[in-house]
């Protein structure tokens, strides 16, 4: 039954076998044989690798997009300079303070052979607030004579500190003031004078151009104008190597390598200004099996200049710009899109098919000539013979 | 020698060849495999790509067409325009573009949204270009709308620049506009360079931005890349997108300018995206002829060995073999 079933459809057959009678096996023939069996496995191999592994296809399209966000996660140790000095700012492209930002920024005090030693959140950036401590509800300080703030009082050091700003006065004897005596102070002060600091977090920007900078001094905004308190490390200066360990702007993804990631400057004495100016290009990356990413890449071009000018007295002169870490970043209005890619499975079927009738058809017609180039020259041989 | 001699597929007499059952099915399936694949690669060969490729722009360029559309809520008489670009010429739109007082009015997005995020698709861009809409000017004539709506299209230097809208008396000279009524609350239908093409989709296009106060600053940052998009057929079209980014802030009185700032540029590179097949006629033959010659080998192949083992399992199935003596 399923013999007759099966004669039905012998005449489709296209496979017709040579009856075995009529087949002519030699040994070079089965040299080719093996010879193309090893040829087949060696690209089979190679066929199947090229089909598992993923292939990036990169393209460029103009950003279209509007009102993103961005994260800017950093790492950045400075071994030289204690965590008390250094603060944080963002700015916008205006050169104000960005006022709505979400952060999450630490501040971790480094002894002098760079082990950690206490870390914390750093409060909010920039401007600081007067801090209520274990003082009355009523309690209003005096300001040493400086020109006092809007509320009249100035309840901490801090506070002091800035009316002195205010009033162009050095902040050089805390010693002599109540609130920073009460505070600990100059006990901070000195504890921390040989510690470096390691910052690091995340902040969240719009994606504008714009800066952020770690610089020396308290910062408020006056007016319309955003000022660093400096006036006491003008005379010696500080040193502002770093090492910035990290610094990204989004997820990571593969192929992406920013190009700020452990970079580190050494012996920077003096009041050093480092700039980095840095290109924020847009990247989606469409994984192959996850949700795409929409992250960036940056590029980044560095210098720095030394801002502690001596006169012939030795005195310093009035620095032409603020001493610290400023990274300006500009977006570009280019979107690079990365798509990973891997070949079909039909696709590779193909090739293996492809592989394998192609070297057998090619081996087969090698055979055949050299068994036919063979029986010529036995038959000449043996007409020569027959002379 | 003959000419018959180079035959590379000597053909045998049927006479001699034995066709079986199993083969015949065997070529069943693979002529229907094959036939799949083929559509398959048929299809591939058919399918478009974008290919986006960039040239230095290539022209001498002088001049360029804004198009704008922007419906501010103040009035129209208490409104400016100007532009200022790098080679300082100081333009006064006012006279150049039309000033409607209307009511105000916020366009929906959701189409605009619709053809943001959809696949670029550079034919239904160049026939999007072909269309013409028509700008309603329903409301015009009536002096009580409390609302502007600035329209039209003008010459520019193509050079990066400033275009700025602000009140009346702030930041330019004129009659003082009152605090009470200004406000920057805007929705912007329409904001392009180079030739209007209203049914293309800028990033800006049907965008609304709300102001609670009278002295709010909204700066728009813009890239533009000029783009070339080339069609199956050929068919060019010569436009420009660009990339916004923003930022507003709200200041009090004195110390900044309120109004809206776009501040652009253009970019030296042209964006040419041309749609394209992934492979030409030629590579699309080759790939059929190595998918049929592949896959009847292969299968053939296949046959053989299966055959060979179903014959060592089950002897007394096998064709008998005549030995030779």
């Amino acid at each position: 039954m399923v013999k007759s079933t099966l004669n039905r459809f012998k005449n489709f057959d296209a496979y017709a076998k040579t009856l075995d009678d009529f087949r002519v096996k030699t040994s070079t023939g089965a040299v080719v044989t093996l010879v193309s069996a090893i040829v087949i496995a060696v690209l089979l191999l190679g066929e199947f690798f090229d089909y598992r592994s993923v292939h990036t296809e990169s393209s460029l399209i103009v950003d279209g997009g509007r009102k993103a966000k961005m994260a800017i996660d950093f790492d950045i140790s400075f071994p030289k300079i204690p965590c008390y000095i250094l603060t944080l700012d963002v700015m916008d492209v205006a050169g104000e303070h960005q006022s709505d930002i979400s952060h999450s920024v630490y501040k971790v005090q480094l002894s002098p052979d760079g082990s950690e030693i206490k870390r914390e959140r750093a409060p909010n950036l920039g401007d600081t607030g007067p801090d209520p401590k274990d003082v009355g509800p009523d309690y209003c300080g005096d300001c040493g004579g400086a020109i006092k703030p809007e509320s009249g009082c100035c309840n901490t050091c801090e506070d002091v500190r800035q009316a002195y700003v205010r009033s162009g006065w050095a902040f050089t004897r805390p010693e002599g003031i109540e609130q920073c005596v009460r505070e600990g102070y100059m006990d901070k002060m000195k504890e921390q004078a040989d510690q470096g600091c390691r910052m690091h977090g995340q902040i969240t920007v719009n994606k504008v151009a714009g800066n952020f900078h770690i610089a020396p001094g308290r910062s408020f905004q006056n007016g319309n104008m955003h000022v660093h308190d400096i006036q006491q490390y003008l005379q010696h200066g500080l040193d502002f190597s770093h090492h910035i360990k990290h610094l990204s702007f989004g997820e990571k993804v593969p192929n992406v390598h920013n190009p700020l990631d452990d970079q580190s400057v050494d012996g920077a004495e003096g009041l050093h200004m480092f700039q980095y100016y840095v290109k924020v290009v847009g990247t989606k990356y469409f994984y192959l099996n996850r949700m795409p990413v929409n992250t960036n890449q940056y590029s980044v071009t560095q210098f720095n200049r030394n801002l502690l000018q001596k006169n012939a007295m030795g005195v310093p002169m009035q620095p032409a710009g603020l001493p610290g870490v400023f990274f300006n970043f500009d977006i570009s209005p280019m979107l690079v899109i990365q798509k990973e890619e891997r070949k079909s499975f039909t696709s590779f079927l193909t090739g293996v098919c492809a592989i394998v009738g192609g070297i057998f058809t090619v081996a087969g017609i090698i055979d055949g000539a050299i068994w036919r180039a063979e029986r010529t020259l036995k038959r000449k041989m043996e007409l020569g013979k027959a002379l | 020698m003959q000419f018959k001699e180079f035959d590379a597929f000597p053909k045998v007499e049927s006479g001699f060849v034995k066709r079986t059952g199993s083969g015949g099915i065997l070529t069943l399936i693979v002529s229907a495999i094959l036939c799949i694949l083929v559509m398959g690669e048929i299809k591939d060969y058919m399918t478009l790509r974008n290919d986006y490729n960039f040239i230095v722009d290539p022209l001498v360029n002088h001049q360029l067409q804004i198009n704008l559309d922007i419906t501010i809520a103040m009035p129209c008489e208490t409104l400016r325009i100007d532009l200022r670009d790098i080679a300082d010429v100081q333009l006064g739109l006012s006279e150049k573009v039309e000033k409607i007082p209307t009511h105000f009015k916020v366009y929906s997005s959701t189409h605009a949204e619709k053809i943001r995020n959809a696949p670029l698709n550079v034919q239904k861009m160049i026939r999007a270009a072909s269309r013409k809409e028509a700008l309603d000017h329903a409301s015009k004539g009536n002096t009580d709308f409390k609302a502007c709506r600035i329209t039209g299209s003008f010459e520019a230097n193509k050079l990066s620049g400033n275009m700025h809208i602000t009140a009346v008396g702030h930041g330019y000279y004129g009659a003082h506009s009152d605090h009470s009524v200004m406000n920057m609350t805007h929705s912007i239908h329409e904001l392009s360079f180079g030739e209007l093409y209203p049914a293309i989709v800028n990033p800006l296009d049907d965008s609304f931005e709300l102001s609670r106060t009278s002295f709010e600053a909204f700066q728009y940052f813009l890239v533009v890349v000029p783009t070339i998009y080339i069609d199956r057929s050929k068919k060019q079209l010569l436009t420009n997108q660009y990339s916004v980014s923003e930022y507003r802030r709200t200041f009090d009185e004195h110390q900044g300018i309120p109004g809206l700032f776009f501040k652009y540029e253009f970019e030296p590179m042209t964006l040419v995206i041309s749609e394209e097949s992934s492979m030409s006629f030629g590579h699309l033959l080759v790939r059929l002829a190595g998918l049929v010659g592949g896959y009847y080998v292969t299968a053939g192949m296949a046959h053989k060995v299966l055959s060979a083992i179903y014959y060592t399992v089950r002897p007394e199935q096998a064709p008998l073999r005549r030995h030779n003596v």
